[in-house]
């Protein structure tokens, strides 16, 4: 495992030479402004991060001083990270508390990425981080990179060796021993500890025996630490890492010679890509419920795409055409140099029968599917909807929209509505919140004479009913809730206009509020 | 026979299956590093006088050329059958000169409520939409027996989203009651025109629906020509519910127009309304221009039996060539 790792450096500016001026990024505190970050310009001059301002204007009066954008730097180095994915799949960034010269902690944040088996198609480990200098150089960020078989080494490579280091792959003992024990990542505290028992560098540290150097700790939870990072960095106790995303099931990979900046490439090419990628997937007899398609410019962005479907595919056809209604949209900026494909989940499925005709699927439910893909991809899950019957009284409650994606039983014919008769049975149109209407009828019982729906006047001419729906009894225990038993009518007016109709409540009962009378639906 | 014949099969296989990869291969054997490489060069090593190995593409391609059936678009046109409305006469009139009676199954049937100053727009709208069902009942119908058993959707009805606020959700028990199976009804809800547009053609095309149901507020010539050409492609039928102030689409094979009526008396009780009935007329029939000119008709829908019935013999007028008696409503294809 190797770790490439680089100090962030939010002084990035679209000037070449802006970069060459002295510049800070500075934050207010307790004790005036503190710079949190200097470019190369104003390190070499002298500045450091972590001294006060009035102290660097005082060795460099030129100084150029802006607020330092604590949400935007975060912003661009997950950017970054995700960029760093052309170098490997588990990458993210990871903050660290540094101790600067002055006595001052500043917060600091790197990348790692975890190249393993990754080096050979850049020919090796020192090209590969050549190239890594070589575009984080021309995105004008001066990067700091390890390499070593584990994070820890990695990491005190980075920060505490000579910019950029190669571990050699085996024993880190050799490498790490001439570096300070602060590249430990280990806190203020137990690194000044260290340093009053003497132990300078990590040389020292490697040198005495476990046992001995645990018992020179008042606390053992500090002899625990020491000895966790020690191990760590040395590849003799795992470190559990947390990368950037979940590292995909299958991963194919593209790169280009001069980067892409024409639609019609970019279809050309992800074409081909799926066409590999579904080779693979026959090849280990699984399908993809969900593809990402990763698009990295030249400039250092990335670009995502997904797509995903309703059952494990593996045919080019489908998933080309999910990703290629994606692809027009997308902003291609200065070009796109490297894509891949990664399958998010897969599943096990069975072999499909191929056919001649285009379109993949043969059978009725392998179409249907690759239908409501498409919608779905385009138009968002919520908007594709089946209907679930549901057990209730209540006919707004009795049909309910279900994601179509979401596989579940759709069955009506459990419900009443198959066994009552076509006259009662409720309205092909259902409103979903009942509209209030002003109603002339004859008190108590009588079905509605004359009533105003939506601001106009309907003269009733004949009139079916009541059908009365009681509420569900559960719902009379739950203190606080107006359950009242509705009388439906079918009513028609002189039109021909057919509509659904009830009055929520009673007259005979004791009950203070006096019933209302409410439009459910069109009989249509 | 010609086609059948096994192609020329190159050493490494090169398929027009294999064609991305290969291409790949080459762009990546460039980047790469050694032992990727050397795996990669070995078939090409082998030596020249031994037996050529079809590759498994080849083998694949041949195996499937064997087992696919022919393609035949009139073997799959003859067996659409007819979409009859269920009474004879308006069937034979719609038909017109060809043999099969009622609507042309393949095609796009546009429908569009009558709009009377004065009387609930909600309703008309309901009104139109309820002869959609009842057309869409009876072709669910008619399909239903050949159709195979499986649960996927067969019905895809597109509308937009703030129509469910005017004249409500459709009900599951409802539709239960009128003949549909709820549970095959896909539902897409879509926020522009264009958007059901999309959505219809792709169902269309997809040879998955049988039925396509678009409510929308307009559309203009080009995009009912491009839902007329994808019904044809895929074999699937698609009724138009469009608004009734908004101009008409000409590339439509029919054009009805449904004003509200009063019901069917009820046989138990003449105070209570009765079943489905509208005011019908046919504004464009492409098999039957005749028809066009005829006067409005009651139609009435009954529903033990899902057929439409003509209660007056007024439409028998319209077209004097359709007296001629004939006992079948169903007539298959030629």
């Amino acid at each position: 495992m190797i770790a490439a790792e680089r100090r962030f450096q939010p002084t990035r500016s679209p000037l070449p030479e802006a970069s060459t001026k002295p510049l800070v990024l500075v934050e207010g505190g307790q004790r005036g402004l503190r710079i949190m970050s200097v470019n190369a310009a104003a390190e070499a001059a002298g500045v450091r991060a972590g001294d006060a301002l009035a102290d660097a204007r005082a060795v460099l009066p030129s100084l150029a001083v802006r607020d330092t954008r604590a949400q935007a730097d975060k912003a661009a180095l997950r950017k970054l990270a995700h960029w760093l994915g052309r170098y490997g799949i588990a990458r993210n960034a990871y903050g660290v508390a540094l101790e600067t010269g002055s006595g001052q902690r500043i917060r600091c944040y790197g990348l790692w990425v975890d190249i393993a088996g990754v080096a050979h198609l850049y020919g090796g480990e020192r090209v590969l981080l050549a190239d890594l200098a070589a575009r984080l150089a021309r995105f004008g960020l001066t990067a700091r990179l390890g390499l070593a078989d584990t994070l820890g080494a990695a990491h005190a490579l980075a920060w505490y060796g000579s910019g950029c280091s190669i571990a050699p792959a085996g024993d880190m003992t050799e490498v790490l021993a001439p570096l300070p024990v602060a590249a430990l990542r280990l806190d203020r505290a137990r690194v000044h500890l260290l340093s009053r028992l003497g132990f300078k560098q990590i040389g020292a540290l490697t040198g005495v025996p476990r046992l001995s150097l645990e018992k020179r700790f008042r606390s053992s939870q500090d002899g625990q630490r020491v000895l966790l990072r020690l191990d760590q960095a040395l590849g003799l106790r795992a470190e559990p890492r947390r990368p950037l995303i979940e590292p995909p099931v299958l991963t194919v990979r593209q790169s280009f010679a001069a980067p892409l900046i024409s639609s019609d490439a970019l279809e050309h090419e992800t074409a081909a890509l799926v066409g590999t990628f579904c080779t693979r997937l026959e090849a280990q007899n699984v399908g993809t419920q969900a593809v990402r398609l990763t698009l990295y410019r030249s400039d250092g962005t990335t670009c995502q795409v997904v797509a995903a479907f309703s059952r494990a595919v593996r045919s080019t056809d489908h998933i080309f055409r999910l990703l290629r209604e994606k692809l027009s949209g997308v902003d291609l900026g200065f070009g796109v140099d490297l894509m891949t494909l990664d399958a998010v989940r897969t599943q096990q499925i069975a072999c499909d029968q191929a056919t001649l005709t285009a379109g993949g699927c043969v059978t009725h439910v392998g179409r249907n599917a690759d239908l409501v893909d498409r919608l779905v991809n385009r138009l968002g899950s919520s908007r594709v909807t089946r209907l679930a019957a549901r057990a209730s009284h209540r006919p707004e409650r009795r049909s309910v929209r279900v994601e179509a994606l979401a596989a579940g039983p759709c069955d009506f014919a459990g419900s009443p509505a198959r066994a009552v008769a076509v006259s009662a049975a409720p309205p092909a149109f259902l409103l979903a919140v009942p509209e209030a209407i002003t109603v002339l009828a004859e008190i108590p019982t009588g079905a509605p004479a004359r009533f105003i729906w939506r601001r106009l006047a309907h003269r009733v001419v004949r009139a079916e009913g009541p059908q009365r729906i009681a509420p569900e009894w559960w719902l009379e225990l739950v203190p606080g809730s107006r359950t009242r038993p509705r009388d439906y009518y079918r009513v028609e007016d002189d039109a021909g206009a057919r509509f659904w109709v009830f009055r929520d409540g009673d007259y005979s009962s004791a009950d203070d509020v006096p019933p209302a009378w409410f439009v459910h639906g069109l009989v249509a | 026979m010609d086609q059948l014949s096994s192609p020329p099969i190159p050493p490494t296989g090169g398929s027009a299956s294999a064609s991305p990869e290969s291409c790949l291969r080459s762009r990546a054997s460039s980047v790469g590093a050694g032992p990727v490489l050397r795996s990669r060069i070995c078939p090409d090593a082998a030596p020249a006088f031994s037996l050529p190995v079809p590759s498994l593409d080849v083998l694949r391609a041949q195996i499937r050329e064997i087992e696919a059936p022919p393609v035949s678009l009139e073997g799959r046109a003859s067996t659409v059958p007819a979409w009859t409305l269920g009474d004879d006469a308006l069937d034979l009139m719609l038909a017109g000169d060809t043999m099969s009676a009622g609507l042309d199954p393949v095609g796009v049937h546009e429908i569009k409520p009558l709009l009377i100053p004065g009387t609930c727009a909600a309703a008309s709208r309901a009104v139109s939409l309820g002869f959609v069902l009842r057309l869409a009942v009876r072709r669910l119908r008619a399909i239903g027996s050949q159709a195979s058993s499986d649960l996927a959707p067969n019905l895809v009805w597109c509308w937009p989203s703030g129509l469910a606020a005017e004249i409500g959700q459709l009900h599951g028990p409802g539709l239960a009651a009128l003949g549909f199976d709820p549970a095959r009804m896909l539902f897409v809800e879509t926020a522009r025109g264009c958007e059901a547009l999309w959505a219809m053609e792709e169902a269309l095309r997809s040879q998955s629906a049988l039925l396509v149901v678009g409510v929308i507020d307009a559309l203009d010539l080009t995009q009912a020509r491009r839902l007329s050409l994808a019904a044809q492609v895929g074999g699937a039928s698609c009724l138009l519910a469009t608004h009734g102030r908004t101009p008409s689409a000409a590339a439509t094979l029919s054009r009805w127009r449904i004003g509200l009526a009063p019901s069917v008396p009820h046989p138990l009780d003449p105070g209570a309304p009765g079943g489905f009935a509208a005011t019908v007329s046919v504004e464009r029939c492409r098999r039957n221009p005749l028809l066009s000119q005829s006067t409005p008709f009651a139609l009435e829908w009954l529903d033990e039996t899902h057929r439409f019935r003509m209660p007056s013999p007024l439409a028998h007028r319209a077209n004097d060539r359709c007296r001629a008696p004939v006992s079948t409503h169903t007539v298959t294809a030629a």
